[in-house]
């Protein structure tokens, strides 16, 4: 038995002596993340667990950065580490140097989170996909300059649409500050605004080829674009984040230059057909108004137009003898009732019966005398006869009844 | 189709696009072709298809051919040269 120590020394001691073990010194473990602690200094603190034990970790800021995926609680891990003791409270830990998605890898995971993310932040949105002009005046192409990519889409440009204008800036697409290249140059085409369509992208390879389209960076640049941007990145199974992000995803560069520009043979034929179309249909509108035209002309009333009003004498005609031949008529009808009633009124004229010897007897005042009673002697009194009238004087009024 | 013609009318060609002009076009044909429009109109929508198909072709062969790579400067200058396509 040797003398006390002091914890400190202990400590230490036990940090030395698990130091000193290779096995322990560049350990891989795997597991579970929980308990997971983001420190304002960057550095990460957290277990790993599996279904029975748990050990402390910490991870410091300069490793953490290098990490493409963000560890959450319950992210399955390996993590590589050197196991040692904090000397403070004596709590063996691990000291995390590496860290990798256990299973599918780190990168699908890093994948899968940034997909999620913008997702749920609307960036794959179709409401904000922009529709590719029909006819770009000049097409931009962001890619190496040196790929098949390029070629593909000079090649298929150049069938379709013999005269067309391209622009590339050339990036790197891969490696270091292949993202941030390519984000800048999608930018600055955006600043530029001399085309009218952006085709993006790089001919196939590894995941880790293609990492630069499944960048935030470029994701973010490709959402802003105010030009509307085609994804041709990788082969047809590849899906990267810029292929979301992007207005439309072209399935290889050549696919992307189809979508890009019209054939332009194919356009100068549609707009000859339209030209046919508005001929034939205008020769047809107007044969039909000509032969419209012609059916009215043909009208009796446009070939004879005198014919209605020699229709309407003829009927005058007649109307006027029907009203002559019932005129006189009634008139020969009349003239025989007057000569009747004229036989009648003779008849009974007082003068015609003055005629035969009556007369009338008349006083001063021209009132015909019907009695004696009426008159007195010497009374002046008119005789009518037929030709004339007596004046008399009245000698003797004899009653006598007749 | 009134918009189609308020366009043309305006004399707003400029601002047309290649596709608005193709589908104004399309609308007028399928207008024309109708036959439901008066001869006067029919005359009208002729002259409108013939004038924004000729706008059509004259876009189609406006497009200069060229090819040119952009090399952005550090300072953020663009120097825009003629790209071989030889060498790729």
């Amino acid at each position: 038995m040797n003398a006390p120590i002091s914890v400190s020394e202990l400590n230490r001691y036990v940090a030395a002596y698990l130091e000193q073990n290779e096995n322990l010194n560049q350990v891989q473990v795997k597991g579970e993340i929980s308990g997971l602690k983001a420190y304002p200094s960057g550095h990460l603190y957290f277990s790993i667990k599996d279904a029975n034990a748990s050990v402390s970790c910490v991870m410091f800021k300069s490793q953490v950065m290098k990490l493409r995926f963000k560890p959450v609680d319950g992210t399955a891990v390996i993590v590589t580490a050197k196991a040692s003791v904090y000397d403070r409270d004596g709590k063996f830990q691990l000291y995390v140097n590496l860290m990798q998605a256990d299973g599918l890898g780190d990168l699908y995971l890093a994948y899968e989170q940034l997909k999620s993310r913008l997702q749920a932040e609307g960036l794959f949105d179709p409401t904000h996909k922009l529709p590719v002009p029909r006819l770009p005046k000049a097409v931009g192409v962001v890619t190496s300059p040196a790929g098949a990519v390029i070629r593909d889409i000079i090649h298929v440009l150049s069938r379709r649409y013999p005269n067309f204008k391209l622009q590339l800036i050339p990036v790197q697409v891969q490696g270091d500050g292949s993202a941030a290249s390519i984000a800048a140059a999608i930018d600055r085409f955006n600043i530029l605004n001399t085309v009218d369509v952006l085709i993006v992208g790089r001919g196939g390879g590894s995941m880790e080829d293609l990492w630069a389209f499944n960048e935030e960076v470029v994701a973010r640049s490709v959402f802003r674009s105010k030009i509307p941007v085609i994804s041709a990145v990788g082969h047809e199974t590849d899906f990267t984040i810029c292929d979301f992000v992007a207005d439309v995803r072209a399935a290889t560069p050549s696919a992307a230059a189809e979508l890009a520009m019209p054939v332009r043979a194919e356009e100068e034929a549609k707009i000859i057909n339209i030209q046919a179309r508005l001929r034939l249909a205008l020769q047809k509108r107007s044969q039909l108004e000509t032969q419209h035209l012609d059916s009215l002309i043909n009208r009796p009333v446009l070939v004879q137009p005198l014919k209605i009003i020699e229709d309407k004498q003829k009927d005058l005609n007649f109307l006027l003898n029907l009203l002559s031949t019932a005129a006189l008529s009634r008139l020969n009808v009349a003239d025989r009732n007057l000569a009747i009633m004229a036989g009648k009124l003779d008849a009974l004229s007082p003068l015609k019966v003055l005629s035969r010897g009556y007369s009338v007897v008349r006083d001063q005042t021209g009132q015909t005398i019907q009695s004696t009673a009426f008159v007195q002697k010497d009374d002046l009194i008119d005789v009518w006869l037929s030709d004339g009238i007596l004046g008399c004087t009245v000698q003797q009024i004899k009653e006598r009844k007749f | 189709m009134q918009e189609a013609i308020n366009l043309i009318d305006n004399r707003e060609q400029s601002k047309l696009t290649y596709e608005q002009a193709i589908s104004q076009l399309e609308k007028i044909v399928s207008r024309l072709e109708s036959g439901d429009v008066s001869l006067d109109e029919s005359v009208k929508l002729f002259q409108q298809g013939t004038e924004l198909s000729r706008f059509c072709a004259t876009q189609l062969a406006a497009v200069e051919h060229q090819i040119s790579q952009l090399i952005v400067a550090p300072d953020g200058s663009v120097t825009e040269t003629p790209f071989g396509t030889t060498d790729v």
